[in-house]
């Protein structure tokens, strides 16, 4: 019994660190992601355009990892 | 024959306790989505509904949990053994509506779990029960599911926070609320995958009592679907009645805090859901709502939701535990077989009825906790 409780345990702390990691990275993804489209809008009206596409690759490249994190996730959910 | 009707008796027990918890917990899940202004009602509740029934697909490591961690199958085994499942059940339902009659905290999955403890207790004996199963599977993960979401969902608001602090607020809640299409959408079908796998183990406990399924066996498909079918109906059908109520209700947060709570709590109950932990969905998106809700001001968190968690957490077990017990005393009492089931829903229903007509004459809504 002893054990399976810290069989049991173990699970628990690896849930702990995988929320933490996964809620981290796909909440700092996803807050690039609405940044770089702040700073884009702010860019594209200030006329400089450069910075506006470098701002447009933020949003999808933080978007593209924000959904690769998810995907990634119900990935191993799905096949336990 | 008398024993297959009781097992079609304890399969429809079951689903209707699945589809009062989607009833139930339907305000939870969408509730943050709603507040922040990043979906209407009705489209929250319809998409919260379909991702519950997907959900429900994903995983059966916590059906695996209910069915043999809880519970020894095989000490349960014999002539009473669905009338100790069937008990079970009842003392979950049973302490489900009695809380929800009188606003009490409750946890649907905590009363389900002393349910069963209780009723097999009684029949068998402590003995039937897989002790370490339920302080390793059901009672440390309680207590620390929900400080988990809420110290995750003030690390993610943090970095909200941090990486667009500074920007102007428009532009900044558009990109939650649209943030939040996903994260609403992820606490959802996480909710599905951990809620309604509960009554997949329960059911297969009984097909396994009854000698349809041997003793490790995974839930039928049949058990999947009807499972995912009840919890999708149950959500559903809470909604209409949600969208004239959610207003006054909901917690007042930014669309950040929005974000980071339900992505705190939708990792937490996916994570948990993976290695099998029945959680209590609700006190898990609790602890994301507070931890999120932290970042601004400790006064700004209603401290005492986490004073009816604590509630529900001494409270739940063993009244269930109680009620459990006593229901399968009464199918004893009455000579075993059918007749106990039989009657003891005729009298639920009945009972069930009263309490709806009484509560609606109060004109008091439903609120979940």
């Amino acid at each position: 019994m002893i054990f399976a409780l810290l069989d049991d345990l173990n699970d628990l702390l690896l849930t702990a660190v995988a929320s933490l990691a996964v809620a981290a990275a796909f909440t700092l993804a996803v807050s690039l992601a609405i940044l770089g489209a702040s700073k884009y809008v702010d860019f594209g009206r200030g006329g400089r355009s450069t910075a506006a596409y470098g701002s447009l690759f933020i949003v999808l490249l933080a978007s593209l990892v924000a959904l690769a994190i998810v995907a990634f996730g119900l990935y191993l959910v799905v096949t336990g | 024959m008398d024993s297959h009707l009781v097992l079609v008796i304890v399969v429809a027990t079951a689903l209707v306790f699945n589809y009062t918890n989607g009833f139930r917990d339907t305000a939870n899940v969408i509730a943050t989505s709603i507040s922040t202004g990043a979906v209407s009602p009705r489209v929250a509740v319809m998409a919260a509904a379909i991702l519950n029934f997907i959900g429900a697909f994903i995983s059966i490591e916590v059906a695996a949990t209910i069915a043999r961690d809880i519970v020894d199958p095989a000490a349960i085994s014999g002539p009473s053994a669905l009338n100790i499942v069937f008990a079970g059940v009842v003392g979950a339902i049973a302490w489900n509506l009695i809380t929800w009659y009188y606003g009490l905290p409750s946890s649907s999955s905590h009363a389900l779990v002393g349910g069963m403890i209780g009723s097999a207790a009684v029949a068998v004996g402590s003995g039937a029960i897989v002790v370490g199963g339920v302080a390793g599977k059901v009672l440390i993960p309680a207590v620390i599911a929900p400080i988990l979401a809420l110290v995750v969902g003030a690390i993610a608001i943090a970095i909200s926070y941090r990486v667009v602090g500074r920007q102007r607020p428009g532009p900044v809640g558009r990109g939650f609320r649209l943030g939040q299409l996903f994260s609403g959408g992820l606490l959802a079908l996480a909710h599905g995958t951990n809620d309604a796998q509960k009554t997949m183990g329960v059911i297969t406990l009984a097909l396994v009592a009854d000698g349809i399924l041997v003793a490790g066996s995974d839930p039928p498909f049949w058990v999947v679907v009807a499972a995912a079918t009840a919890i999708a109906l149950g959500t559903y059908s809470s909604g209409w009645r949600l969208t004239r109520t959610i207003g006054s209700r909901v917690i007042k947060m930014d669309p950040a805090q929005g974000f980071s709570a339900e992505s705190a709590s939708a990792t937490v109950i996916m994570a948990s859901s993976f290695f099998g932990f029945p959680l209590s969905t609700t006190h898990v998106i609790s602890g994301g709502v507070m931890g999120s809700g932290m970042a601004k001001r400790l006064s700004a968190v209603r401290w005492g939701v986490a004073g009816n968690i604590a509630t529900a957490w001494v409270l739940t077990l063993p009244a269930a535990a109680l009620i459990g017990a006593l229901t399968y005393g009464v199918t004893v009492l009455v000579g075993g077989g059918s007749v106990g089931p039989i009657g003891i829903t005729v009298l639920a229903l009945a009972s069930f009825a009263v309490m709806l007509i009484r509560r609606n004459q109060r004109g008091e809504t439903v609120t979940a906790t």
